[in-house]
């Protein structure tokens, strides 16, 4: 018995779940440190799989003693054993930031505890797993256990939830109906084995219908332009601990499924070939920018306003994708890690103001700057990160899409890039002006929330920092590698 | 009329599919859109099962005496079969969590028609 990092990442999750459902009636205490444990025990895993990676190169794993293609397979490469450690970031500085939260909804019912680990467990198997089927599986639990999420919150929240239920389901299901399509055509699951035998079906009609099928679930689940009408009500009333958490990775993770599909099962020669579509999509995400950011600067709720900026990053990334030139790819790329951060970022910063002021308006904000000094120094540097000054990482992934952008000649999507900036500024800046420019002068006294709030957010601001000053070495190790042309 | 009679499965199938998307789309009633859902996804669980016959075929069960001879054309293909036992699994869990939150959502706007709720929901005004 030797350790394997690779599945030990998916099962710390997975039994930490079991368990904490099983004690989650004996008492909150015991039941956090077990999540909490499972957590940090998986993330080490995590960056042990990187470290194994970087020296012995791509791990498989076939699941049950079989081996691939037969078995389920579990691949590790550079990319997407980065990308674990990023769920795993997010994942427990969101969990140690909601202790507050939590500690008021745990009585309402310990199942949080459960869905929590398990939605961790299911993003964790949607990145390692190798087997298209399996990838389906992942993304329905996923999909469940977030529906169940939303749905705890009050009011509307169920209502959302219902919604991003149909989409979710029905996006699936379009998913697994390609899915279904390229096995009778290749009559494989396993992605390297299916990847092998499709050059010679490429002209084949069913391969490619499988793949506008498993791209247009793919879509409606990350909710790329003109499927996103689902997402803005599920997050805005969703509660805080759940945010945290699904905001930041649920539609990213969908993105990086699109990105290994593409990369790893059909190939940028097939997609060009058979279909012509690559500057429609970019063109309609453009358009779908500049539509969704006017719409955040008119919303009078903030939250839903930043619900919206997701959207608008999700079309970077699904633009620069679709560029198909290195530039472009690496933008893609690179934002996919550092707009995980900066969602986070932003929705702890809401997490903070709804636990002080209970609701997050901007009247609330009048004071904030003053009262929460420190909150407010991590509010300012997410902000300038996601307008995109340097040296943030917003600012690097900003370079390398517009340069994209102009190499591949799409001025709308360049255009679109530097209006949502500008929606950006706007939006953090009428922030920043109600509160330091407020009539009252009155001294205001100093009432910053806990610690457990202010080390999250600051770990998740210097990440944004740091990211954008490593930019070099980490396009180098992790992107290049997986999407260098 | 050939090719009605020779993949008469992949029509069944879609007939199915587009039925549950219409019910999705155009229905009022939160539990007929339900209802909806689940047609859609059985439509592709009968298309998964519809490819794994073949003629002449039986259960891919092995019979203990046969075992030295096994014909793999006497048996019907079993992946895409286990295959939709996940899914199946797959749709009653989410058959479960969405009659959960029409239940919520009946007690918290006390109606199951969506327009209705909608109406509920604006003479609420905006939650922030």
């Amino acid at each position: 018995m030797d350790f394997q990092p690779l599945i030990l990442t998916l099962l710390f999750p997975f039994f930490g779940a079991l368990v904490s459902g099983l004690v989650a009636l004996k008492g909150p205490r015991l039941c956090r440190w077990i999540v909490l444990g499972s957590l940090f025990l998986g993330l080490i895993c995590s960056l042990a799989t990187v470290y194994e990676v970087l020296n012995f190169g791509t791990i498989s794993y076939g699941l049950g003693g079989w081996e691939p293609p037969y078995a389920i397979e579990f691949k590790a490469n550079i990319f997407n054993s980065s990308f674990l450690c990023f769920i795993y970031f997010v994942a427990i500085l969101n969990l140690i930031h909601s202790t507050p939260v939590l500690r008021k909804l745990y009585p309402r019912g310990p199942q949080f505890y459960t869905l929590y680990l398990l939605l961790v467990t299911s993003f964790i198997g949607m990145s390692l797993t190798a087997d298209v089927f399996n990838i389906y599986v992942f993304l329905e639990i996923s999909s469940l256990t977030s529906y169940a999420l939303i749905g705890r919150g009050d009011g509307r929240a169920c209502r959302a939830a219902f919604n991003y239920l149909l989409m979710g389901t029905i996006g699936a299901s379009f998913y697994l109906l390609g899915v279904g399509y390229l096995y009778i055509k290749t009559g494989s699951l396993n992605i390297s084995d299916i990847a092998s035998i499709l050059p010679q079906v490429y002209s084949s009609s069913t391969v490619q219908i499988a793949f506008v099928f498993i791209l247009l679930g793919l879509m409606i689940k990350m909710s790329a332009f003109p499927m996103h009408t689902w997402l803005p009500n599920a997050y805005t009333y969703c509660p805080q601990p759940t945010v945290g958490l699904i905001a930041p990775l649920a539609t990213k993770v969908s993105l990086f499924l699109m990105i290994k599909i593409i990369v790893e099962v059909f190939s940028f020669d097939f997609v060009n070939s058979y279909f012509h579509f690559s500057s429609l999509l970019v063109n309609m995400t453009a358009v779908g920018i500049i539509i969704v950011c006017i719409i955040a600067i008119s919303q009078k709720s903030l939250i839903k306003s930043f619900t919206y900026i997701v959207i608008a990053e999700i079309g970077y990334i699904f633009g620069g994708f679709w560029l198909q030139n290195q530039a472009g790819l690496i933008g893609a790329g690179y934002h996919l890690f550092c707009d995980i951060i900066l969602t986070l970022a932003i929705f702890l910063f809401v997490g903070s103001i709804r636990n002080k002021y209970k609701t997050f308006t901007l009247d609330n904000l009048k004071n904030f700057f003053s009262e929460m000094p420190f909150t407010a120094f991590a509010f300012v540097i997410t902000s300038l990160s996601l307008i995109g000054v340097p040296p943030t990482s917003g600012f690097v992934s900003k370079i390398y899409l517009l340069s994209g952008a102009v190499q591949a000649e799409q001025w709308l999507f360049l255009a679109s890039l530097i209006f949502a900036s500008i929606t950006g500024a706007i939006i953090f800046f009428r922030i920043i002006e109600k509160s330091f420019f407020n009539d009252s002068h009155e001294k205001k006294e100093i009432n910053e929330s806990s610690l457990v709030e202010i080390i999250p957010l600051y770990l998740v601001a210097f990440a944004l920092v740091w990211f954008g000053i490593m930019q070099e070495s980490f396009v180098e190790t992790v992107i290049l590698p997986y999407l260098g042309a | 009329m050939d090719i009605l009679i020779a993949k008469y499965n992949y029509f069944a199938f879609i007939i199915l599919m587009l039925i549950g998307l219409y019910g999705v789309l155009v229905k009022k009633n939160l539990i007929k859109k339900v209802i909806a859902l689940t047609i859609f996804q059985t439509s592709i669980i009968l298309f998964y099962v519809s490819t794994a016959v073949k003629k002449d075929s039986t259960i891919p069960i092995i019979d203990h005496h046969a075992m030295d001879h096994i014909n793999v054309n006497d048996y019907a293909n079993p992946l895409p079969q286990v295959l939709m036992l996940t899914a199946i699994v797959v749709g009653v869990a989410t058959l479960g969590v969405a009659l959960s939150l029409i239940q919520k959502i009946y007690r918290e706007y006390g109606s199951i028609e969506e327009n209705e709720v909608n109406d509920k929901i604006a003479n609420m005004g905006e939650e922030l």
